[in-house]
Parts: structure tokens; sequence; C-alpha cells
């Protein structure tokens, strides 16, 4: 029998039915408590608390600054930024930002329903939220990256861009993209315990496939136009850049773009994750 | 129809096991070819509860009570079939479940109470009430790991029943909590039954689900089997589980065939008298005394014999009806025979009952000088009797028998059989007795001054409002 999975009846479970059909507003305030509860979570017990995720990032951004700036003197000429020693480690960090909010929430999210084995089978609980916590927590720190970096720019270029208020925004394909993959990972992992492991391989190749330490222009300009293509992240870094650094977002199609790619890749990802939900709780 | 809160129609569960994990990705990738091995943990059961129903169920280890129970509350789906289930429910499945170890009491009650779809305000209102009921103190503001079992399940029961449930679905969870406690869960289940809430129960404890519950269903290897008046379910019940193997199915069959009572509404259809009396007309022969060849004990200790044999012990009704299934503080004799095969001096016999647990709860022996026989003579056959009144409250119980007197210049046991036979006293449905034996309790009020109860009427009805223990 092929039938674990129940036809679209709508009968069938009317009360699991009724809690991911009917109501948003629970939903939406329910992942906000998982979220709040997962970020207090990983700083519980520690002295500082809440300032930690402040604190990592405050840390990398000075790390990167430091080794590339001041050790190595990498200097980077960009339009319309004064050309300071300080600007590739800025630059850099630019770039890190939406990247680290993209692995944390992903490689998190491959095991957010593997880890929650009392949600799945103990309680009625809105299944679909779960790979969505960790990539909102993820989110949410690196914000307050993005906060210091702001600050930072401000301080060593003298400049505050009016493209930041474009964030929300130009952030939407990576939100898109990092749930759509984690739905994905989330719910393969249920069935295959080796996704983890393999995301770990995986996002390692990824990153040096991505445009972040180099500039674009040091690839080959044949397949310049495919990256952006193939790889929503490499647009995301640059306007990212183009919104904190530069002040102006050059790269609206590659957005455009990764925000098709991002869309495609997240109906995909909650496709795949609503068909194997049912099988759960029985392989739990 | 509108008056139902769970039907469950034709729902079948089977779960896969496959030898090895990848076969099921395997299955996944080429669905034409089966990789796994089925096991069905419920057949085609359908059950209907209508609303302010108490519904026990019943059922061996493993015969598929926590599947339905999931399957209704929505974290399993069936294989197969349908259900409908109308209104918030909120379910004890298991200690504390979704509790997160790490977050205080406080912090997992707000959590659960959001799951439950209460809103933060709604939770903050009711959370002095739901600290109350759980009674763990400063514990309540502890992360949750340093509870103990007792005060998760206070706590996790607490916040389910706090949240007026309209189906409050509790499993066996409530056997961790203290007697006090478990006292205090049934009676806010109660209050929930009289404010209409419908309430699945799961329970081994054949009294508790009689007291509580309207009707009960029982289930084995996955097929609900019958569902009818709780004390019937429950003597099926017991049946059942004695039946020797090669009988089982013929019992199954025989409970199968025995129809289910409707799943009337609780009030409309059982009036005033008693639910006992209401199935009397077709269950009559279960309402007596009656003798279960299966109710026997499966673990009987015989020691060696040393000149005597305990033969057929059982116990009789004073008309010599033999019987098993006792009712409470009725007449009957316990009597076995035994025959020597040596010559005996000084002969006593004895007898004991013990709990199941082997608490040893009274017996006799014919009295030393008295009583006691000064020689028999070999291939003699004795019939001994003990007459008894059965001041037990209901459960399984066991009897003992022994013969001792001196043989071969010895003083010793003649034959001693432990467990050697075994008896059930029937539950009552209207019972308020508690603990093991009935001490012929007869509780009754008086009235002291008469401003301080409130009481319809202006006299007191001082026989109305006897408590009958029984």
């Amino acid at each position: 029998m092929r039938g674990t999975i129940p036809s679209s009846n709508s009968k069938v479970s009317s009360l699991r039915h009724y809690v991911q059909e009917a109501r948003w507003g629970f939903k939406l305030e329910l992942l906000k408590t998982l979220v709040q509860r997962e970020l207090e979570s990983r700083y519980k017990g520690s002295v500082l608390g809440n300032l930690w995720p402040l604190l990592t990032q405050l840390s990398q951004l000075l790390i990167y600054t430091y080794v590339f700036s001041i050790v190595l003197k990498v200097r980077l000429e960009l339009s319309g930024v004064p050309a300071n020693n300080f600007v590739y480690g800025l630059w850099l960090f630019a770039g890190l930002l939406p990247w680290f909010a993209f692995t944390n929430g992903l490689s998190q999210a491959a095991s957010a329903v593997v880890s929650q084995t009392n949600l799945v089978k103990k309680v009625v609980f809105p299944l679909s939220l779960l790979p969505l916590v960790p990539v909102c927590a993820a989110f949410v720190e690196s914000t307050l990256g993005l906060m210091i970096l702001v600050i930072f720019v401000a301080i060593f270029t003298q400049q505050f861009h009016t493209t930041l208020l474009l964030m929300p925004l130009l952030c939407l394909p990576q939100l898109l993209l990092t749930s759509g993959l984690g739905y994905f990972a989330a719910a393969l992992t249920v069935f295959l315990r080796d996704i983890p492991q393999t995301l770990n391989v995986v996002l390692n190749l990824w990153f040096y496939l991505t445009p972040i330490v180099y500039p674009v222009s040091s690839i080959p300009e044949e397949i310049q136009g495919w990256i952006f293509w193939l790889n929503p992240l490499a647009a995301l870094a640059e306007v990212y850049r183009d919104a904190i650094i530069v002040g102006q977002i050059q790269h609206w199609g590659e957005w455009a773009i990764a925000a098709v790619v991002a869309s495609i890749v997240f109906l995909g990802g909650l496709w795949s994750y609503r068909k194997l939900r049912p099988g759960f709780a029985d392989v739990l | 129809m509108d008056d139902l809160a769970i039907s469950v129609h034709n729902v079948s569960k089977c779960f896969r096991r496959y030898q090895h994990p990848t076969d099921r990705l395997k299955e996944l990738l080429f669905p034409s070819k089966k990789q796994y091995a089925e096991f069905w943990a419920l057949r085609n059961v359908s059950l209907e509860v209508p609303q302010g129903q108490t519904l026990g169920i019943v059922g061996r280890n493993g015969s598929g009570k926590s599947t339905l129970l999931q399957i209704i509350v929505g974290t399993l789906m069936p294989t197969s079939g349908s259900l409908q289930v109308n209104g918030r429910i909120s379910a004890l499945l298991e200690l504390g479940s979704g509790f997160n170890p790490e977050f205080t009491g406080r912090q997992n009650v707000f959590f659960s109470g959001q799951l439950l779809g209460l809103t933060k305000p709604e939770i903050e209102d009711r959370f002095d009430d739901i600290a109350g009921f759980a009674d763990i103190g400063d514990f309540i503001d502890q992360p949750a790991k340093t509870y103990s079992s007792g005060m998760f399940v206070r706590l996790a029961f607490a916040v389910a029943t706090s949240v007026d449930p309209d189906i409050l679905v509790v499993d066996e969870a409530l056997a961790v909590g203290d007697e006090a406690f478990q006292r205090r869960c049934f009676s806010r289940i109660a209050a929930l039954q009289s404010r209409g809430s419908t309430t699945l129960f799961v329970s081994h404890s054949a009294s508790k689900v009689v007291e509580l519950c309207d009707r009960a269903l029982l289930l084995d290897h996955g097929e609900a089997l019958l569902a009818h008046e709780p004390k019937f379910t429950i003597d099926r019940y017991h049946k059942l589980i004695y039946a020797p193997p090669e009988r089982l199915e013929s019992f199954r069959e025989e409970i199968r065939n025995t129809p289910d009572l409707p799943p009337a509404l609780p009030h409309a259809a059982t009036p005033e008298p008693s639910p006992s009396n209401a199935g009397d007309t077709n269950l009559s022969p279960l309402d007596e005394d009656f003798y279960d060849p299966n109710l026997v004990p499966k673990n009987t200790i015989s020691y060696i014999p040393r000149g005597a044999k305990i033969l057929n012990p059982h116990i009789e009704t004073p008309d010599g009806r033999t019987v098993n299934h006792l009712t409470g503080r009725q007449e009957y004799v316990y009597t076995y025979q035994v025959t020597f095969y040596k010559t005996a001096y000084r002969v006593r016999f004895g007898m004991l009952v013990k709990t199941v647990s082997g608490l040893e709860l009274g017996g006799a022996s014919f009295t030393a000088a008295s009583q006691e026989i000064e020689r028999v003579d070999p291939n003699t056959t004795i019939e001994v009797r003990f007459d008894f009144r059965c001041l037990l409250n209901p459960g399984a119980y066991f009897l003992n028998a022994g013969v001792s007197g001196t043989v071969d210049g010895q003083f010793t046991y003649l034959a001693r059989g432990i467990d050697i036979a075994m008896f059930r006293v029937r539950p009552e449905s209207d019972s308020f007795a508690s603990g093991i034996v009935d001490l012929l309790v007869d509780p009754h009020l008086n009235l002291v001054t008469a401003e301080s109860v409130s009481c319809p009427g202006e006299a007191f009805p001082s026989d109305s409002a006897r408590v009958e223990s029984r």
C-alpha cells in the first residue's frame, strides 16, 4: 500500500488542518515565541547573555578589518568610496553577512525537525514552523552584525547611505532561499540522517564558489553571468555591499534573478516538506 | 452529526518497518519496489464519541491505544480512513510533552499555553491557577530539567486542563503522580466532565475506568473489539487477558460479535437507574458471579509433596456453584481436596488470600489442638472447606493452600501450593470504596448547625444524603 500520505481529503485530521490553514495570526505569534526561545536558549546560562550575538559579530568584523586592512594592507578601489585602509575589511564583512545568516540558518534548519521529536510526536504543533525558527534566529543575529557594520562604515568613511532603507526588500530573496533549502534539508534529514554532515561539506565548497572573499571581477568574464543565475548568494553579497558601502544599488538585475531563483527554491522546498511531513511522526 | 465530539471511520494505521534507514530512501527513489515489512497498529477502527461523554480505552500493551490517541489528537496520520474532531483538544500523551527542559516551568507554561491556542494575557490570567494546581512552589522558576517526574506531570496536567478543552485526552501519564495528586486530577476531570467536556481516558486501572467513564472501548491487536458500558467491557477485557493462547481467537470472535452499546449521549440514553442496570437484560450471564476457566494463575508454585496432594482448589457459592468472579460482601466457600498417600499424624489444613503484588491479606488454618486430625491413613481423601465472606474490594486475588502434619516422624508441610487458584472481585459501577479490604464502611452525615449547610429544601434528608459505600 502506498498510502502513508493521505489524500487531500479535508476530513483527515481536521484538527491539524485547522491549526495549519486557519490561524495565520496564531502561527506568526508562535513563530515569534519560538525564535525568541531559540535565541534565548543559545546564550542561556552565560553571564553576558543577549550581548553575545552582538559580541561575536563585532569580533568578526574587527578580525577581518585587522587582518586584511592592517596586516595584509589589501586595498580596494570602489567608486564613490574614499580609498581607505579599512574599506576592504568592511567590504568583506558586508558580503559575509548574508552568507553567515544563510549557512547558520540552513545548517541548523537541517536538524530542526529531528531535534524536536517531542513537538512532532507528542503535541499538536504546526510543523511548518520548525525549519523557519533557526532561519529567523540566524537572520536576527545577522541584523545585529548589520547594525555594527553600518556604524563602522559611518565612522571610517563618514558616509551614511539612504540605500540602507532598501535592506528589508533586498534581503527577501535571502530569507526565501534559506527557508526553502531549510525546509528541504529538514524534511530529508528525517529520513536520511547524513544530510547535516553532507551539508557542511557542500556549504564549504559553496563558500569558495561565491564571490565573497574575492570580487566578481576576478572571475573569468564568460562565466560571470552564470554565477548570478546559479548562485543567488553571489547577487546577495553584491547588493548588500551596494546598499551598505557603495550607497547605490548597481545590481538590480542580478538581484531580480536571485529573487526568482530563491522563490522557486522556496516553493520547491515547502512542497517537498509538506509532501514528506505526514511521515515524520512514523519515522522519528 | 453535530453532537459528536469525535468520529472515527475505518481508521487503519500501518507502520513500515525497514531493515535499514537507506531502504526507506531507496523506496522514495524507486517506489515500485517494496522495502519494508508492514505492521498494522490499527485496523479499521470506527468510533463515535458524543460530546460530553467520557470514554475509557482499555487493552493490553501494544494493542494500539496510544496510536489511536495520537491519530485522534492529530500527531499521527492514519494510513486510511477518516476522522472528524470537533473542538479544542488538549492532550496529555506523555509526561510534560512539549516542555523544554532548559526553560523554567513558567516559560514552559506560557509556551504550552500558546501551543494550545491561548494568548499571552489569557495565560497570565490563568497562571496563578496553574501554578497553584501544580503545587511545585519555587520550582516554577527553575529549569524544568530539575523537576522530579511527579512535578513534571503535575505542571503538564495543570496546563492541559487549564485551557477549558472541549476534548481532553489523558494517556496513562497520570500514574506517575502520587495518590493525593491523582485524586485532585480526577476531581478536575470530573469538573470538566460536568462542564460538558469530552474525555478520552486510557488506563490499566479497571476501577478507574469503571468509576470515571460512561463507556469503554476494548482494543486488541489494533482492532476495536467492543465499545460498551465500562463494567461490561472490563469483564471481557479481563477474560481476554487470561485467555490461553489457543483459545484467544475464539474469545476475540465472541467479543467481536457482541453488539456494541450505541454511542448514546450519556444523559439522554442512560437515565437515572445506574448504567449497570441499564444493561441487565442482555448481559445477564456476566452480571452475576460466574466461572471463567481461564482465570487461573500462571505461576503456581507447588512444593514437592511429602505424602499428600492438593486437588481441585476452587471457590463455590453456598449453593455449590463453582465461581471465580465474585461479588463483594457475599458468602463463599474455598474448598480443596487432599489425598494422602502416606500415613500422617496431627494433620492441619490452611489457606491464605494474597493480592496480586503478594501482600498477604488473611488466611486461616485449623487451630492446633482442637481441630487437627490425629492420624490419616494412606489413600484417604479429605475435602477441606473454608467458609468466608468476600470482604474485598474489586481486583484480582490469589489463593494458597497447605497441609501440614507429621510424616516419617518429622513435622513438615505435606503439600503446599502458592498461588494455586485465583479469583476476581467484580467491579461495582457505583462503588466509592478504596483500598483492598472492604471494611463495610457506612458513611453518613449528621446535620450540626442549620446555617452552615446550604442544602436545597429545608429539612436535611438524612437518608438520601447518605453516601453508600457500595
